[in-house]
């Protein structure tokens, strides 16, 4: 029975909301994307707060970083990087960070397929 | 008049206190994934907690005894002790995802460190538990947490196909993500039915002195207030159905719920989406400490109770210190209260039929209950949701570990 237990928490702990599959990595980006993408819009026609713009950027900023090391293929790094750098434009260039977002979710759905 | 007001009153905190940090994330997770498809199980969820909450605010009231007392005394000792044990268990995983989650909203509202705002949360979390009287507690943040009905606005607003929506209270099984689909069903059920809003609901009973004549109160506050607390958790999945899903947001922040208010509503929908999760989470941070904290009191036989004071109860007093410190401690050491959220609800299913069996076992007991024992439509809803309950319990873990906590 403590086996049993601790192999399922070995499991839990070892695979759980990992992604190594490159379609699921694509996928991944392109949810980040997308959300930045939603935030920067809102942003940039003044929709947001500030301290919520930047918080939340830097939330999903992290998701990539977290991705960033399992990305095994190489337009799958550059659009991670591309993610990235936009969602460092956020606040302040809000508008042009929007469009680099868009693209990027437009890339990964591409990528995704 | 006063009587109906007071009903009133009492209907709205529930509305408002419905909803938690793990309704929060599944409603909104499960309506990005599967659009309206899973509003149904909301249903199945919120009809599980009328049903219970009902039948122990009915025990409370008549025998003036909580949960825990009917746990120790139905199931003995030792098997209590194992219900206390992962009610503890999964209390404290709740305690830490909602003192995680108060932080979380704080550092969306200001900007300030995260960190020093899970400080600032949980001293005002105490302040409020220590100063607060019962009543207070439950209607301040009862109340403020219906600021979350801006979700149902922004459901409106982001014009969702209603004949889809409508089919989403239809159950369908779906083929082609079948362990995904299931852990969703899972979740919003266990979300919608965790342990401590029993313990917290029969032991608030006692502590407001519930008598046989308070029964209207009981129904009216577990069968209202709880089903149109369920409107809170399809505001929010079928606003993520509507926006989420068709951009491929795999919604994994509160920051991501926000938004869903955000884009249709403009800057007045986030600050409301943000105070009404700050105030629904707080509320259920408070509920599951005094939650723990009643388990110990009633499993031990302590006083319990806040309106005995803080002095009065001083083993109560210092359980739900503890309690709260342990849920600072473990989210302090930067572990994500998301995740932490996913894992206590899944882990709660496990432990409902704990929960629910002395219920049912003691609301059908006439030498407890006399004329006030189950009916005959309360028994069929009891016995139905208990067969739920087991199953969902059994398939918990294997589908949280099939479906790769939901991600596919």
């Amino acid at each position: 029975m403590r086996r049993a237990l601790l192999l399922a928490a070995l499991v839990l702990v070892a695979g759980c909301g990992e992604s190594t599959e490159p379609t699921k990595q694509a996928e991944d980006l392109g949810s980040v994307a997308a959300e930045g993408a939603l935030l920067a819009h809102d942003a940039a026609d003044g929709s947001s707060t500030g301290p919520f713009t930047r918080v939340h950027s830097d939330v999903l900023r992290k998701d990539v970083e977290k991705l960033e090391p399992k990305l095994k293929e190489r337009p799958l790094v550059r659009l991670a990087d591309e993610i990235a750098s936009a969602l460092d434009q956020l606040p302040d260039d809000a508008e042009a960070a929007g469009k680099r977002l868009d693209d990027a979710a437009d890339r990964a759905e591409e990528l995704a397929k | 008049m006063k009587k109906i007001f007071a009903i009133a009153l009492g209907i709205l905190a529930a509305i408002g206190g419905f909803v938690d940090i793990g309704d929060i994330v599944f409603n909104t997770a499960a309506g990005a994934t599967f659009g309206y498809e899973l509003l149904w199980a909301v249903v199945v969820g919120v009809g599980g907690i009328v049903t219970y909450a009902e039948m122990c605010g009915r025990v409370a009231a008549v025998s003036e005894r909580a949960v825990f007392d009917a746990v120790r005394e139905r199931l003995g000792f030792q098997v209590g002790l194992v219900a206390l044990i992962s009610a503890q268990f999964v209390n404290l995983m709740t305690i830490a995802a909602e003192v995680g989650g108060v932080a979380i909203v704080l550092q969306l509202l200001s900007g300030l460190p995260y960190r020093a705002l899970l400080v600032l949360g949980v001293l005002a979390l105490a302040l409020a538990l220590w100063l607060m009287p019962f009543g207070w507690i439950e209607r301040v943040f009862g109340y403020t947490g219906l600021a979350l009905l801006v979700f149902a606005v922004a459901a409106i607003k982001l014009h969702p196909d209603w004949a889809q929506v409508a089919r989403g209270f239809v159950p369908k099984a779906e083929a082609e993500n079948l362990a995904v689909y299931g852990y969703y069903v899972v979740g919003l059920i266990g979300a919608a039915m965790v342990p401590y809003e029993v313990y917290f609901y029969s032991s608030g009973a006692v502590e407001e002195r519930w008598r046989p004549q308070d029964l209207g109160v009981n129904r009216a506050n577990a069968l209202v207030g709880y089903t149109f607390g369920g409107i809170l958790s399809f505001a929010l999945m079928i606003s993520a159905g509507a926006l989420l899903l068709p951009e491929g947001i795999n919604p994994e922040h509160l920051g991501s719920v926000a938004l869903v208010a955000e884009a249709p509503l403009g800057q007045i929908g986030l600050i409301l989406a943000l105070v009404g999760m700050l105030f629904a989470i707080s509320g259920a941070a408070i509920d599951s400490v005094f939650a723990g904290a009643y388990n110990l009191g009633q499993f031990f036989g302590w006083e319990w109770g806040k309106y005995r004071h803080n002095s009065g109860a001083p083993r109560f007093t210092l359980a739900w210190a503890v309690m709260l410190l342990l849920g600072f401690l473990i989210v302090v050491t930067g572990v994500d209260p998301i995740l932490v959220t996913e894992f206590s609800v899944i882990f709660s299913v496990v432990a409902l039929p704990l929960t629910y069996v002395p219920i049912l076992l003691v609301a059908n007991d006439r030498a407890y209950m006399g004329r006030y024992g189950n009916g005959r439509v309360g028994n069929v809803f009891g016995v139905f949701y208990l067969v739920v309950l087991l199953v969902v319990a059994v398939a918990a873990i294997p589908l949280l570990i099939a479906s790769n906590m939901g991600q596919g």
